[in-house]
């Protein structure tokens, strides 16, 4: 839902849930206002707003630094209602990091989430060691050594903003279902996106192709000297076969899955029906198979 | 023979300059195909962007099978070994 006024501000409604199937027309509908009627302000209305998923979260942020970028300041209406969205983006840092203040004044920081946290690509080493890897540890209860190898596959997908994405700021959220046994941590940024960067070396490529492409073993655009390909691939294999997990990538227009397979991880790609622009990439951890990934740490004889 | 403990020069073993501080050490040694050890004592795991500038930069110059007779890896884990080899498996595997 866009309305507009003067052409001065373009004001846009979030959708009742915002969660990875409604946020694609939210950023669709977002930009191409924007980018229609030049506006320099935009208006996101949280009127009709009732839930939002943790990596809905990360898209908006993203977004509003999308339009940042473009200087067109953002502005945000009704988000005062008091809702549990409201709430939830509230506990979760949002509205802090943009309105520099909490909406309401019972709001804090849940224990099963790690709040909203906008990064430079080439300084995520405080953030992921002394922050986001304590706290999962002491979400599952688990020692950091445990959790040494889930350190270094989420730092494959922080190395791909830093050596691919063209950009140097993302941002990232966390969340614990203990219920669901689950951890969802998504980290975006708003990028050249994975399509745009494959392309490069393979110009035919849908968007779909792409990120499959770059999932492979081997595949590399050379975007850094040192840049081998490995750092998808070595992240979806882990957390799909060793921690039976969930990986999801969506870029452009692709998307991306992997679960766990047989022997190799069980992934599929196609088009979506809108672009993300930049790349989310979001890992969903089982929390219930975790303390196996402790044998992954042993000592072992290395030998060629 | 040469030893090097990694956590002596580097903070952490992650980055692409991480492991280009690791190459710089060890490269010429394994250039003119001399023993030379690398520890990885006190690091559990190590992701690929550090592997891939501190030992597959070997290959750009060096022949694997000189840099297998150079290179010993000491105190590492099963997931720094399987890493390490299977990078050098297909990287070495792809230059045939």
């Amino acid at each position: 839902m866009i309305s507009s006024f003067f052409r001065e501000a373009v004001i846009v409604k979030l959708p009742n849930t915002f969660s990875f199937a409604t946020m694609g027309p939210f950023i669709a509908n977002a930009i191409e206002a924007q980018r229609e009627s030049k506006a320099k302000q935009i208006y996101f209305d949280f009127t009709d707003l009732r839930f939002v998923r943790p990596e809905g979260v990360v898209v908006l942020s993203n977004t509003i630094e999308y339009f940042k970028q473009a200087n067109v300041k953002v502005f945000f209406k009704a988000h005062n209602l008091n809702t549990e969205a409201n709430r939830y983006l509230d506990d979760s840092g949002f509205y802090t990091e943009y309105l520099h203040k909490k909406v309401f004044p019972t709001s804090s920081c849940r224990s099963t989430t790690m709040p909203l946290q906008l990064f430079q690509a080439d300084a995520y080493v405080p953030y992921l060691y002394n922050g986001l890897m304590p706290w999962i540890s002491n979400e599952v209860n688990l020692s950091k050594d445990t959790l040494e190898t889930i350190k270094t596959c989420l730092e494959e997908v922080f190395h791909n903003i830093e050596y691919h994405s063209g950009i140097k700021t993302g941002c990232t959220l966390s969340q614990h279902f203990p219920q669901q046994n689950r951890i969802c941590i998504a980290i975006s940024d708003f990028g050249i996106g994975i399509p745009t960067r494959v392309r490069t070396k393979l110009p035919e490529m849908t968007d779909a192709g792409a990120i499959r492409e770059a999932c492979k073993e081997g595949f590399t655009t050379k975007s850094n000297v040192l840049n081998r390909g490995a750092g998808l691939p070595n992240l979806i294999r882990y957390v799909a076969q060793r921690n039976s997990g969930t990986v999801l990538i969506h870029s452009g227009e692709g998307y991306l899955s992997a679960n766990r397979g047989p022997k190799v991880p069980s992934i599929t790609s196609r088009k979506m029906s809108w672009t993300y622009p930049g790349t989310i990439v979001q890992v969903v951890l089982r929390t219930d198979t975790l303390e196996k990934l402790e044998s992954d740490i042993e000592p072992e004889e290395f030998q060629w | 023979m040469v030893a090097i403990r990694i956590i002596d020069h580097v903070k952490q073993a992650s980055t692409y300059d991480d492991g280009q501080i690791i190459f710089n050490l060890i490269s010429d040694s394994v250039a003119h195909g001399e023993p030379i050890e690398v520890s990885f004592s006190g690091i559990q795991a190590v992701p690929s962007a550090f592997v891939n500038a501190a030992f597959l930069q070997l290959l750009e110059t060096i022949p694997f099978e000189r840099v297998r007779r150079s290179l010993k890896i000491t105190d590492s884990t099963k997931f720094i070994n399987e890493l390490i080899k299977r990078r050098f498996d297909f990287v070495a595997g792809s230059m045939k």
